[in-house]
């Protein structure tokens, strides 16, 4: 895992001034000589029994003063090595001795929402300040650097590398952990832009990071010249236990007043240990729901909860789970709309007022009432030229009926509609739905292939001939009720294209008894279509006329209603919007974080609504909007649920994934001596401040064991 | 008591008999452990029979006999001419043989910058006793020989019982220079035929010589049934070695040299000279030799009278 080599190099000295200090090994040999004792000379009886003594002695003991003298010159020699600073350059340490040209050394410090791990002691993010410090502190004078943070956009320290050490080192103490997902790309791509403008020096990427699986498998680190010395030093080796609320849906997706809404939430645990947690929501009004998960390592598990919305309006919730080593993902916020009535939007370009125009009858069988407080649902008809974003953000089903041709604009934010969880329902009859399927096709990049082809057009208005339903898909939602009613079969289309079925694509609901397709459902993206081979005109048929028809349509529009969506969510870092309504550019706007600190926003008052946007958001929670003083609306900003996987790469996998050459790969572990070792090589003053103890120890045992 | 004080006697044969010590020898006594050989009469047995108040024997009157030696009494009882026999008691004869090789030099004048003025060399210290004993053995009526050695006999005083002989022994004493090499058991030999009478043969020496030579040359005298004692006269530097850092020791008899620090080789040293002292003691003791080691550190009046005190026990 770690690379972390220990062959032997060449060392070199961090004080090499101290060098002065080797005169310091002369001081035992002068005090050696200073003491000697001069002999003095002495006419003795006899010398048979002094040397007799002196033959009796070990030769250690007669060679003791040069042992002693030995001794403690290296004693002296040791200290002063330690002094010195020794450094043992490691052949796979990143440094390689004194740079020539001189040296840039950019570090990228993961800041994402993940770094935020803190099992038990020190966090992640601490950890990674420690190695970015650590880092910065072995640059040398003369030596640029700069930090890079990788958030969601990276956050550079200087606009290109500097000398200054002083800021980068100020920068990483007031580093905050983010609530972001990291864009590894982007950070790269900025460390490589500012490398390339330091010119001929050596130059080096630090990454500083958890290597989240989830994030860095995905990197793109072929953009990284080939001549920069690149450092892994992961902070979370072991990846994390951790349990997070990854997700939020709301069934329906657009709920109305009093009807049961189901939120389910989504739990992931990615311990490695079966967990049994309390799962709990909280809803705007106070009120607490609570459900037992049992989680079994490595799952994902739902809880459900009910409850009927008794207004309409806007709701913010939060999903609360027990406090666990990463806490950012332990609540998620949502927001949900909940509406008097299901919109239906209808885009037609007749006469609405025509007697005989589809889009008339439409309209009446979605809202049989006169008063519109009384229905379920509300249809608004515009002409399709007037579609927009907005009507279309707004509207639960949109409705073409009687369209004319399309532009490519409103066919891309069809699809778009479409492919972001939206419904529509097709009733072609005309020249123009050909041209608009063929439209929709072109737009949606494969997305869409419509599950019959047109071949031709039957018009049987002249010749007083019709067709009816023969065969019906009863086991589809829409169908389901009709299927002990044989009335279905008793409507007469005048006008229909005859169709070539496409194989596999769509599920066809109704055939006439001719063979052609009568309606098939295709989905796109998110969302879906309906396609119905019929108008509800009357010059087209009689389905208008059939008491069956207003419960078909409001079956159609039951079934196209969402049922099922994520809720409406967005992830920290980014830009976040909404929709306003009832507000006047004469009211005064005020934008607030999760926190209730002022941010700025953005808003664009058209005519009875306002989209608001929020720049950035950088904290979780909801970021509200005040008219006047009072609560307008909020959006729910969470992280991204990626973040709470904290699997990660291994130096081995990121050597594979980088392919970056293994001369400029390096990793290292982010300890301090591990740091030092790849950065500096392997400083060796304690061992030899260790070996002058043991000579100390040494000197008192000779001078103790020889003097007796 | 310090030796240095009156070491330069301004009387002539005064310097290792002074007048302050002789109060010490006042009770003090030397006789003999065995029977002696005398021409005089005197406190000591002899071998021969002759006058005296002690009765030994009786044997027939042979023809030359005195004739006041006939018991008179013994011829009324068994009318045979019986003569009485007395123990001869005679004098006591010291022989002192005194080592004044160059080893017996050490200490004492020339070596003051390093021992300090109180120290004595162990000729002196050695002279000190000679005389000493020389004069309670004349005190006592005994006679009393010098001889002074080094590699050969130097002087040679035979037996002698007067003062006057004294102060002439103590006179060449001070004038005897120390010198040349030591040779105990040569000395010994040549002395043995010197000596016409058996008596007391008393030996002071540092015996640095070959202990087996000195013994065997002894054995002769031992055969004569000389008392032999034996005074061996070491320096207490010479014992424990001196408190000098680092010293080039000088051989006092071959001029040797030695460097060493005597504190590294005390403990060495003085295991050595330890075995050395203890075979002589050793071989003395087989022998029924008087052994006696005596430091220039004890006065040698106190040495003196601790030997005698030990020798009457």
């Amino acid at each position: 895992m770690v690379f972390d080599f220990l062959i032997l190099g060449q060392i070199i000295f961090g004080n090499p001034a101290l060098w002065a200090g080797a005169f310091a090994l002369g001081v035992p040999v002068l005090i050696h000589i200073l003491t000697r004792r001069t002999p003095r000379k002495l006419v003795f009886p006899t010398l048979k029994f002094l040397q007799a003594a002196k033959a009796s002695q070990s030769s250690l003991f007669r060679i003791r003063h040069w042992l002693l003298l030995a001794v403690r010159t290296l004693l002296i020699m040791l200290i002063l090595m330690a002094f010195l600073k020794p450094v043992q350059k490691l052949t796979g340490a990143l440094a390689k001795g004194k740079e020539k040209n001189g040296k840039v050394a950019i570090v990228l410090m993961d800041v994402s929402a993940s770094m935020g791990y803190a099992p038990g002691g020190a966090s992640s993010f601490s950890k990674a300040k420690f190695a970015s410090g650590k880092i910065i502190d072995h640059l040398k004078a003369g030596e640029r650097g700069n930090l890079v943070l990788m958030a969601s956009t990276p956050r550079s320290s200087f606009d290109e590398p500097g000398e200054n050490l002083f800021v980068l080192r100020k920068d990483i103490k007031q580093a905050k952990v983010t609530h972001e997902r990291a864009d590894i790309n982007a950070a790269i791509a900025e460390a490589v832009r500012q490398l390339a403008l330091a010119g001929d020096v050596a130059k080096e990427m630090h990454f500083i990071s958890d290597f989240q699986r989830s994030n860095w498998s995905s990197v793109d680190f072929s953009v990284i010249p080939e001549d920069v010395r690149v450092l892994f030093v992961p902070v979370n080796e072991t990846g994390g236990a951790n349990i997070a609320v990854t997700e939020v849906a709301i069934q329906p997706a657009a709920p109305t007043v009093s009807e049961e809404v189901q939120i389910v939430a989504k739990v992931a645990n990615y311990a490695s240990t079966h967990r049994t947690l309390d799962v709990e929501i909280v809803l705007q009004d106070g009120s607490v729901m609570k459900e037992t998960l049992s989680l079994s390592p490595d799952t994902t598990g739902s809880a459900d909860f009910r409850f009927r919305p008794p207004s309409a309006g806007d709701y913010q919730c939060r999903i609360n789970i027990p406090a666990d080593s990463l806490a950012i993902d332990d609540s998620r916020y949502f927001t949900f709309r909940v509406t008097e009535k299901i919109d239906v939007l209808i885009v037609s370009d007749e006469d609405p007022k025509g007697d005989l125009s589809s889009c008339r009858f439409l309209s009446r069988a979605i809202n049989p009432f006169l008063k519109a407080a009384r229905s379920t649902s509300m249809a608004t008809v515009i002409r399709s030229g007037e579609l927009d974003r907005v009507k279309t953000a707004r509207s639960q089903v949109v409705i073409l009926t009687g369209i004319s041709e399309l532009s490519k604009a409103h066919a891309r934010l069809l699809t778009e509609y479409m492919a972001d969880g939206g419904s529509v329902v097709y009733f072609h009859v005309g020249g123009a739905a050909a041209h608009n399927l063929s439209l929709l096709a072109e737009v949606s990049k494969g997305d869409f292939i419509s599950p019959f082809k047109l071949t031709g057009q039957v018009n049987h208005s002249k010749d007083e001939k019709f067709a009816s339903f023969a065969n019906a898909n009863f086991d589809h939602p829409i169908l389901k009720k009709f299927k002990e009613s044989a009335e279905l079969g008793d409507f007469q289309f005048y006008r229909y294209f005859t169709t070539e079925r496409v194989k596999q694509k769509g599920q066809v609901l109704l055939q006439y008894d001719d063979g052609n397709i009568a309606m098939a459902s295709k989905g796109i993206g998110a969302g879906r279509i309906l396609l119905c081979n019929f108008s509800c005109s009357l010059d087209s048929g009689d389905i208008a006329r059939h008491t069956l028809f207003v419960p078909l349509i409001h079956e159609v529009v039951r079934y196209m209603r969402p049922d099922s969506a994520l809720c409406n969510s967005f992830e920290a870092g980014e830009q976040c919007s909404m929709t306003l309504k009832g507000v006047s550019k004469k009211s005064q706007f005020e934008f607030k974080k999760p926190s209730g600190k002022k941010t700025n926003g953005n808003i664009e008052i058209s005519e009875d609504e306002a989209a608001v946007f929020f720049p950035m958001s950088d904290e979780c929670g909801f970021y509200s909007v005040h008219v006047d003083k009072k609560l307008a609306g909020s959006v729910a900003v969470n992280v991204n649920s990626l973040e709470s996987n904290l699997d990660t790469l291994s130096a081995d996998q990121l050597t594979r994934l980088s392919r970056i050459p293994r001369a400029q790969f390096y990793a290292s572990i982010a300890s301090a001596s591990a740091l030092d070792n790849i950065l500096e090589g392997k400083h060796l003053w304690h061992y030899f401040l260790i070996a002058a103890m043991g000579l100390l120890a040494l000197e008192q045992i000779l001078v103790v064991t020889l003097r007796k | 008591m310090a030796f240095g004080a009156n070491k330069h006697a301004d009387r002539k044969g005064q310097k290792y008999l002074r007048p302050d010590d002789l109060a010490y020898f006042k009770n003090l006594h030397f006789t003999s452990r065995v029977v002696v050989d005398g021409a005089y009469s005197g406190k000591h047995k002899s071998p021969l029979k002759g006058y005296s108040q002690e009765f030994t024997d009786y044997r027939e009157y042979t023809p030359g006999d005195e004739i006041k030696t006939i018991d008179w009494k013994a011829y009324g009882r068994t009318d045979r001419y019986i003569i009485k026999l007395f123990e001869k008691e005679t004098v006591m004869t010291c022989h002192l043989l005194l080592d004044s090789s160059a080893s017996m030099a050490f200490g004492g004048e020339g070596y003051e910058k390093y021992f300090g003025g109180d120290d004595i060399s162990k000729y002196d210290y050695a002279c000190y006793f000679a005389a000493a004993l020389s004069y309670l053995t004349i005190k006592q009526g005994d006679k009393v020989g010098l001889t002074v050695f080094d590699s050969k006999i130097k002087y040679h005083f035979p037996p002698g019982g007067t003062f006057g002989h004294l102060y002439k022994m103590l006179s060449i004493l001070e004038n005897n220079k120390t010198g040349e090499q030591t040779s105990i058991s040569q000395t010994l030999r040549q002395a043995f035929p010197m000596y016409k009478r058996r008596g007391i043969l008393v030996v002071i020496s540092d015996l640095l010589d070959d202990p087996d030579e000195i013994f065997e040359a002894l054995d002769l005298y031992r055969h004569r049934n000389f008392e032999v004692i034996l005074f061996h006269v070491l320096h207490k530097h010479e014992l424990t070695l001196p408190d000098i850092p680092s010293v080039n020791f000088i051989d006092s008899e071959t001029d040797e040299k030695l460097s060493s620090i005597p504190a590294d080789i005390r403990g060495p040293y003085q295991k050595q000279l330890g075995a050395y002292i203890d075979m002589l003691t050793s071989m003395a003791r087989d022998r029924r030799i008087d052994y006696q080691l005596i430091s220039t550190e004890t006065p040698y009046v106190a040495a003196l009278q601790e030997y005698m005190e030990r020798r009457r026990a």
